[in-house]
C-alpha cells in the first residue's frame, strides 16, 4: 500500500475488527489499487478541467469492446452486423466511435429515430425495435428504409395500411420471442413463436402482400451469464427461417439475435464478481454460430447476423469520477461516505455493486463502509457496503464500468447533471456532453399567463 | 499477317476493339457502302469493313492505320479499284456462305482476299478473262481462309497468317497464264529516282510499298505512316529487321534478282514485328528474338528464290509465315514461358501487350488462373510463411501456417497449456475457391499442446481440387469435424471442418497450402491469395498477396448494397458528359454488353472503346479498357479499377494504371519506344473509399508525384445509391476531365457525335 503523501484528516479514535487478509475458499481479500488515470490521462487533470462529478469514456476501450465483438463472431459466422443500440448510451460522441468502427444504429422510439439520423446515420442502416411505433413513426421510417421489426399484429396492420397509403412494398422484420432456459423468459414483446404466432404472422404478411419480409429478430434477455441459451435460441431462430424459406420461398436477408450479453459489472444478487462470471464474446459466438449452423442456405445467401449488442459494449469503458464530501460514522459504528454523485446520475447502482476504488493513492485501514450520494432522499445509496478505505473530504473516486445505460436513464433530478468526457487513445480528451446549468433544466419551462 | 482470336487463352480479359455500326457514308465510301448493300444484300458493310481489312495486314490495327494503306494502294488507281473490289466480293461471299458476320466486319476473312485481288491485279494484264479469273481466285480465297483458318486455330493454336494468300495467288497466277493470260511488269519507281533518297532508307520504303506490289517510295511512305500509327515500337522493329536483312543481301551480293531486296526487306519486317511485339511481350529479349527470326526469314527467302520463282516471282510473303508458324509453335514447347513473355491474353498492339502484361503482373499476380481466397472467417495472424524457420521448408517451402491472435496480440488466454484457450481451437476452415475433394483424411487425434504426431504428420485433411494442376491443402483439423467427403464438389467459402491440432501440429493452427497434383505430401506450389485485406493501422486491400509472418489477413466481406452501386444493367445505356477543363463538353454512350466468351463489357458506342470488367460477390475490378484515348472509359478504369464490395472499414488499396492514356500524346510517343527497355510503364496508385450521405466517393492519387509535389494523376469516382456511377474526375498534370452522367432527361435531344 502507498503512503499517504499528505497528513491524514483527524478522526475520533474508535475500534475495528481484526480481518487480516479474509481468506476465502479463491484467495485473499484483493488489495485495492487506486484509479489514478484513464488512458494515460491524470483524473485530477480531467476533473479539474470539467468539474465534479465527471463521467469519462475511454475511447480505446469503446474500440476495443467493439472490435472483439465483431471479430468473435466473426471468425465464425461470415455475415456480421452490429447495430449499435441508442438506448444504452445515445451520446453522439460515443455513437460516432461505433459507427465509424462499422456499427448500425438499433432505435427503440421515434426519438431514437431522429437522434440516430441526426448523427448522419443513413436511414437504411437503422433498425428501428420497440412496441411503440406510432403511425407518425411509421410513417417515416417505412418510406426511407428503416428496417422496421413489428411487435405485434396491430402494428402489422398499421404497416400495411401506411404502405399501402404511400404505395410502397418496405422491407420489413418481425420481433419473436421464444423459450429457452434462460429465466425469466421474456414474453412481452414479439410474436410467440411456440404457439405458432410468429407462423401466422409470417403467413399474414405473405397473404397481405404490401411489406418484405427480410428479418426475424429475437431478444431472450438480458446480462444472460451463459451462452447455451443462444445456442438454443439461433437453433430456433434457424428453423424458424428454414421454415420460411421452405413454406414461402422467401430467403431472410438477416437474423437478429437481440442483445443481453453480460458485461463484467456484478449484479446484486450476483456471488461471483462480475470479471470472472461474464462469458466471453467467444463463447456466446461459439453458442450463436453453432445454433445458427441449422440454416438450410447456400454459402453465399446466408443471412446476415445481426447483433445488438450495447451493454457489453460500452460498460466497461465508462467511469464516473465522484468527490467526498464528508465521512460520517453510522449509528451501527459503519463507516459512510458521502460522495457528490447520487442515483440520479449513477442509476445503475439500484441494480449492480459497482466496483468503486480510490483516485490517489490511499492509506488506512479499509473497513465496511456505505456510500451515499448528494440527494436529499433516503434512496441514495450509490453501494449498500464495501470495503474502503478512509477517504479525505476533496479526495475523489472512480466507480468502474458505469458506461451503460446510466447517461441515458440518469434524471435531472435535485442537482444538476455532470458533464461527460472523451479520453482519446493518444491522450487527449474533449467533452461528448456539457454540464448542464439552469438555462439547460428551465429552457422548456413555460409560466401560465395568469400567473 | 493478321490476327486470328486465341480461343483456347485463359485469360479472356481483353478483346480486339469490336466493331461498331457504320457510321454514317460519306463521299466515294458511300458509294461503295450501296455497293456492298447492293452485293451481299444485307446491312451495308461500308468503309468500316475495307479499312479494316487493310488494317489487319498490321495485325489488327485501327481504321486509322488501314486508311494509311488503302491510301497507299491508292497510288495506283488499278490497284486501289482491285483491292476495294475484292474486299467487297469476298465479304459477299462470306455472308452468301453464311460465315460469322462478327468475322465478316473484323476483316479476317477478307484481308487475304484483298492481298490475292491485288496481286492479281498487279501480276496480270487485265483482260476480261484474267479478270473473271481474279474475281473467282478472291472468291475461293475465303473459302480458303475459313478453311485454313479453323484447322490450324483449333487444332495448333496457330494464327493463317497469309498462307490462304501464298496458296491462292499461284493457282490463279498458273491458271491465267494457261488461258492465254499475260504477266504484267511492275513499273519501276516513278518518284525514287528524284528525290535523292539515300539508298537503304528508299529501299525501306519500297520494301514497304511492295506489300502491296508497289516498290515505291510515296507508297512505303503510305505504309509506314500506317505502321507508325499502329505501334512505335513496331516501327522500332521494323526497321531492325530490315536493317538486319539488308546487312544478310550485303553479304550475300550478286546473286539475287533485283526483285529480292524488297522483298528480303518486307518478310524480314513483318517477322521482326510479329515475334518482337505482337505475339511476345516487348521487351530486350523479344528483341532479340525479332532480331534472329529477320534473320532466319532472311535466308529463307534467299534460299527458297531458286526453288519457288514463277515467271521471276520471288517467294512473297512465304518465308515470314514459315519463320512465324515454325518459331511461334516452337517458342510455345518452352518450360518456363519468361524473357520473352508470350502474349497468352488477346493480341493488341505492342504497345497495349507491353502496358497490358505489366500492370497485369503488378495487378493480378501471374500465377493461377483459378482466384484463393483465405482460408477462414475474420481476421487470422500468419504464423509461419513461405521459407519458414519451422517446417515450410525444400519442397514445402510455400506454404502459409494461421493462428487467431486475441486483442493483446497473444494467440491464446491463460498460459495456453490447454487446447480450449487457443483462439483458433475449432473455428470454421473453409474452402478457398470451387473445386472437388479429392482426398479426406479424418480421424487423427489432436495433440495435447506441445506434443506431435511424426507418423501421421499431416493430420486430418482436405485436399481440393480446383483446376487442372491446382490443388489446395487445409490440414491439422480436428478429428470428427470434418464435413465433406471425397468427391464431393465445394464451393468457396464452404465450411470444410474445424480447426484443430492433428498431426505434426504442436498448438493448434491452419496449415494451408497449394500443390500440383492430388498426392498427400506433393511439394507446394507458390501461394497467393487474391482480394484479402491484410489489417494494420490502415487495413489495406490487396488483389494478390503472399503474407508473411506476422501479417493479420482477412477475406473480403461483401456488400450487395455496395455491388449495386456497380452493377450494370446489360443494354442499358448509359451517357456521359465529358468534359476536358472547360471546353465544350462531348457527350458519349456507353452500353453494357456481354460478350461472346461471357465476359462483362462496357461498350461505347459513340467510340470506338470497350472496358472489360469482372463483377464479384466482394469486389468490382476493371480487367482493361481498350481503344479509342478520348473515351469516357478510360477515365472508368482510371477511377474505378479496383472496388472492393465492403461496406465497413476503412479501406486503402493500391492499383497500377497504364499511364497511357495520361499522357500527352508527343510524350507518350517518344515513351513508347523506350518502354521496352525500361520499367517505365505502369503507374501506382493509392485508393480509398468513402461513405456519403446516399452514396460513396472514391478517390486515388499516384504515388509518385511530379516536382511540384503534384500526384502525377489523381481520380475521384462518386457512386450514388440507386442510381450507381455519376461523375468522375480525373486529372493528370494540371488537366482535368470531368465526366457527368445525364440522367434520363438529359440524353435525349441534345447529344453529338464527337
Amino acid at each position: 500500500m502507498a503512503i499517504p503523501q499528505k497528513k491524514p484528516a483527524y478522526e475520533r479514535p474508535h475500534l475495528v475488527r481484526h480481518q487480516l487478509g479474509m481468506m476465502n475458499k479463491f484467495s485473499r481479500v484483493q488489495a485495492m489499487k487506486p484509479k489514478t488515470h484513464i488512458d494515460g490521462v491524470p483524473i485530477s487533470e480531467l476533473v479539474e478541467q470539467y468539474g465534479s462529478p465527471l463521467f469519462v469514456f475511454s475511447q480505446r476501450t469503446l474500440e476495443a469492446r467493439y472490435r472483439e465483438l465483431h471479430d468473435s463472431f466473426a471468425l465464425r459466422y461470415p455475415k456480421v452486423r452490429i447495430a449499435w443500440s441508442y438506448k444504452t448510451n445515445y451520446l453522439e460522441g460515443v455513437c460516432k466511435v461505433f459507427h465509424n468502427e462499422g456499427a448500425w444504429a438499433e432505435v427503440v422510439s421515434e426519438f431514437e429515430m431522429e437522434k440516430a439520423l441526426g448523427h448522419g446515420i443513413e436511414p437504411d442502416r437503422i433498425h428501428f425495435n420497440g412496441p411503440h411505433k406510432p403511425e407518425s413513426a411509421l410513417e417515416r421510417a417505412l418510406p426511407s428504409g428503416v428496417m422496421v421489426h413489428l411487435d405485434n399484429f396491430d402494428e402489422l396492420a398499421m404497416a400495411e395500411k401506411v404502405a399501402e397509403r404511400l404505395g410502397i412494398r418496405p422491407k420489413i422484420a418481425i420481433r419473436i420471442n421464444l423459450q429457452t432456459e434462460a429465466i425469466p423468459a421474456w414474453g412481452r414483446f414479439g410474436f410467440n413463436l411456440e404457439s405458432g404466432q410468429a407462423r401466422d404472422a409470417v403467413t399474414r404478411i405473405v397473404a397481405g402482400d404490401r411489406l418484405e419480409l427480410a428479418g426475424i429478430h429475437c431478444h431472450i434477455g438480458t446480462f444472460i451469464l451463459d451462452g447455451e441459451p443462444y445456442r438454443e435460441a439461433a437453433g430456433k431462430m434457424a428453423g424458424f427461417a428454414n421454415e420460411i424459406k421452405e413454406r414461402h420461398g422467401i430467403k431472410l436477408s438477416f437474423i437478429d439475435m437481440g442483445g443481453g450479453f453480460a458485461s463484467r459489472n456484478t449484479l446484486k444478487d450476483q456471488y461471483m464478481p462480475g470479471e470472472q462470471a461474464a462469458p466471453s464474446f467467444s463463447r456466446y459466438a461459439e453458442a450463436i454460430a453453432d445454433g445458427l449452423s441449422a440454416l438450410d442456405y447456400d454459402a453465399k445467401e446466408l443471412p446476415t447476423l445481426v447483433l445488438e449488442t450495447g451493454r457489453a459494449l460500452v460498460d466497461e469503458a465508462g467511469y464516473l469520477v465522484a468527490t467526498v464530501q464528508a465521512n460520517k460514522r453510522m449509528g451501527d459504528g459503519r463507516r459512510a461516505l458521502v460522495v457528490d454523485a447520487g442515483v440520479n446520475v449513477l442509476f445503475t447502482s439500484f441494480w449492480y455493486k459497482h466496483d468503486l476504488v480510490p483516485a490517489q493513492d490511499f492509506g488506512g485501514t479499509p473497513e465496511p463502509t456505505v456510500v451515499y450520494g448528494n440527494l436529499c432522499m433516503n434512496i441514495d445509496v450509490v453501494r449498500d457496503t464495501l470495503l474502503f478505505p478512509p477517504m479525505d473530504v476533496g479526495d475523489r473516486v472512480v466507480f468502474k464500468t458505469v458506461g451503460a445505460y446510466n447517461v441515458t436513464q440518469w434524471m435531472q433530478f435535485i442537482a444538476y447533471r455532470p458533464a461527460v468526457v472523451m479520453v482519446a487513445p493518444d491522450g487527449r480528451h474533449d467533452l461528448l456532453r456539457r454540464r448542464e446549468d439552469l438555462e439547460a433544466v428551465i429552457c422548456n419551462e413555460e409560466v401560465p399567463k395568469w400567473l | 499477317m493478321a490476327v486470328t482470336r486465341d480461343l483456347s487463352i485463359a485469360t479472356r480479359a481483353r478483346a480486339l476493339a469490336a466493331a461498331d455500326e457504320p457510321a454514317g457514308p460519306r463521299g466515294l465510301s458511300a458509294l461503295l457502302a450501296r455497293a456492298a448493300v447492293a452485293t451481299s444484300g444485307e446491312l451495308a458493310l461500308g468503309r468500316d469493313l475495307v479499312l479494316r481489312s487493310f488494317a489487319q495486314i498490321f495485325f489488327g490495327g485501327s481504321r486509322l492505320v488501314g486508311l494509311m494503306l488503302l491510301l497507299a494502294t491508292a497510288l495506283s488507281p488499278r490497284l486501289f479499284l482491285a483491292g476495294v473490289c475484292s474486299i467487297l466480293v469476298a465479304a459477299g461471299v462470306a455472308r452468301l456462305l453464311r460465315l460469322s458476320p462478327d468475322q465478316i466486319r473484323s476483316g479476317l476473312l477478307t484481308y487475304n482476299a484483298l492481298l490475292v485481288g491485288l496481286g492479281g491485279a498487279a501480276l496480270l494484264e487485265p483482260t476480261p478473262v484474267t479478270i473473271l479469273l481474279i474475281v473467282l481466285a478472291v472468291a475461293a480465297s475465303v473459302l480458303v481462309t475459313t478453311a485454313m483458318n479453323s484447322a490450324l486455330g483449333s487444332h495448333f493454336n496457330l494464327p493463317i497468317l497469309t498462307l490462304p494468300f501464298l496458296a491462292v495467288l499461284p493457282v490463279l497466277l498458273a491458271t491465267a497464264t494457261s488461258l492465254g493470260g499475260r504477266a504484267a511488269t511492275l513499273p519501276p519507281d516513278p518518284i525514287s529516282p528524284y528525290l535523292g533518297l539515300p539508298a537503304p532508307l528508299a529501299l525501306l520504303l519500297q520494301s514497304l510499298g511492295a506489300v502491296f506490289f508497289l516498290p515505291r517510295v510515296d507508297a512505303g511512305l503510305l505504309v509506314l505512316a500506317g505502321l507508325v500509327i499502329y505501334s512505335r515500337v513496331g516501327a522500332l522493329l521494323a526497321v531492325v529487321g530490315f536493317a538486319l536483312s539488308q546487312l544478310l543481301a550485303a553479304g550475300l551480293s550478286g546473286s539475287a534478282s533485283e526483285l529480292l531486296p524488297p522483298v528480303l526487306g518486307y518478310n524480314a519486317v513483318f517477322t521482326a514485328l510479329a515475334m518482337g511485339g505482337v505475339w511476345f511481350v516487348p521487351s530486350a529479349a523479344s528483341f532479340a528474338l525479332a532480331a534472329g527470326a529477320a534473320l532466319v526469314s532472311g535466308l529463307l527467302t534467299i534460299g527458297l528464290t531458286p526453288f519457288l520463282s514463277w515467271n521471276g516471282l520471288p517467294p512473297l510473303i512465304l518465308p515470314f509465315n514459315l519463320t512465324v508458324l515454325t518459331l511461334l509453335y516452337a517458342m510455345r514447347q518452352r518450360v518456363e514461358d519468361r524473357a520473352p513473355k508470350s502474349v497468352d491474353f488477346l493480341l493488341g498492339t505492342p504497345e497495349e501487350n507491353l502496358a497490358f502484361f505489366r500492370t497485369r503482373l503488378n495487378r493480378f499476380g501471374n500465377r493461377y488462373a483459378a482466384r484463393i481466397s483465405a482460408p477462414f472467417l475474420g481476421r487470422w495472424l500468419c504464423t509461419q510463411g513461405e521459407d519458414g524457420e519451422h517446417t515450410h521448408k525444400g519442397p514445402w517451402r510455400h506454404a502459409l501456417d494461421f493462428e487467431v491472435a486475441g486483442g493483446d496480440g497473444r494467440v491464446h488466454r491463460g498460459l495456453g497449456d490447454r487446447l480450449e484457450q487457443y483462439h483458433c481451437y475449432k473455428l470454421p476452415v473453409l474452402a478457398v475457391g470451387d473445386g472437388t475433394v479429392v482426398k479426406v483424411i479424418d480421424g487423427v487425434a489432436d495433440n495435447e499442446v506441445g506434443e506431435v504426431n511424426l507418423d501421421q504428420n499431416w493430420g486430418n485433411l482436405v485436399l481440393i481440387c480446383h483446376a487442372t494442376g491446382l490443388y489446395s491443402l487445409v490440414c491439422h483439423l480436428s478429428p470428427g469435424t470434418l464435413k465433406v467427403a471425397e468427391g464431393q464438389v465445394v464451393k468457396r467459402g464452404e465450411v470444410l471442418g474445424l480447426c484443430g491440432n492433428s498431426g505434426r501440429s504442436p498448438v493448434p493452427h491452419l496449415h494451408f497450402h497449394l500443390q500440383g497434383t492430388a498426392r498427400v505430401g506433393a511439394p507446394t506450389l507458390p501461394v497467393e491469395l487474391h482480394h484479402v485485406v491484410r489489417e494494420g493501422a490502415e487495413p489495406e486491400l490487396f488483389g494478390t498477396l503472399v503474407p508473411d509472418k506476422g501479417d493479420v489477413v482477412r477475406n473480403l466481406k461483401p456488400d450487395e448494397e455496395l455491388g449495386r452501386l456497380v452493377t450494370f444493367q446489360y443494354g442499358e445505356a448509359m451517357a456521359f458528359s465529358v468534359e476536358l477543363d472547360g471546353a465544350a463538353p462531348v457527350v458519349e454512350r456507353v452500353t453494357p454488353d456481354i460478350d461472346i466468351y461471357g465476359a462483362l463489357l462496357l461498350r461505347s458506342d459513340d467510340r470506338e472503346a470497350s472496358l472489360f470488367y469482372d463483377l464479384q460477390e466482394s469486389h468490382f475490378t476493371v480487367l482493361d479498357a481498350l481503344g479509342h484515348r478520348r473515351s469516357v472509359l478510360h477515365l472508368i478504369q482510371a477511377a474505378l479499377a479496383r472496388m472492393p464490395l465492403e461496406a465497413e472499414g476503412k479501406l486503402v488499396w493500391r492499383d497500377h494504371l497504364s499511364p497511357r492514356h495520361h499522357r500527352s500524346r508527343w510524350i507518350q510517343l517518344v515513351l513508347d519506344l523506350a518502354a521496352p527497355f525500361t520499367r517505365l510503364g505502369a503507374l501506382e496508385m493509392a485508393y480509398h473509399a468513402r461513405r456519403v450521405q446516399g452514396g460513396l466517393i472514391i478517390r486515388g492519387s499516384s504515388t509518385s508525384a511530379d516536382r511540384q509535389g503534384e500526384a502525377l494523376l489523381s481520380t475521384e469516382a462518386v457512386l450514388s445509391d440507386g442510381l450507381g456511377l455519376q461523375e468522375i474526375t480525373v486529372t493528370a498534370r494540371g488537366r482535368t476531365v470531368r465526366a457527368r452522367r445525364l440522367g434520363e432527361q438529359e440524353t435525349g435531344g441534345d447529344h453529338e457525335n464527337r
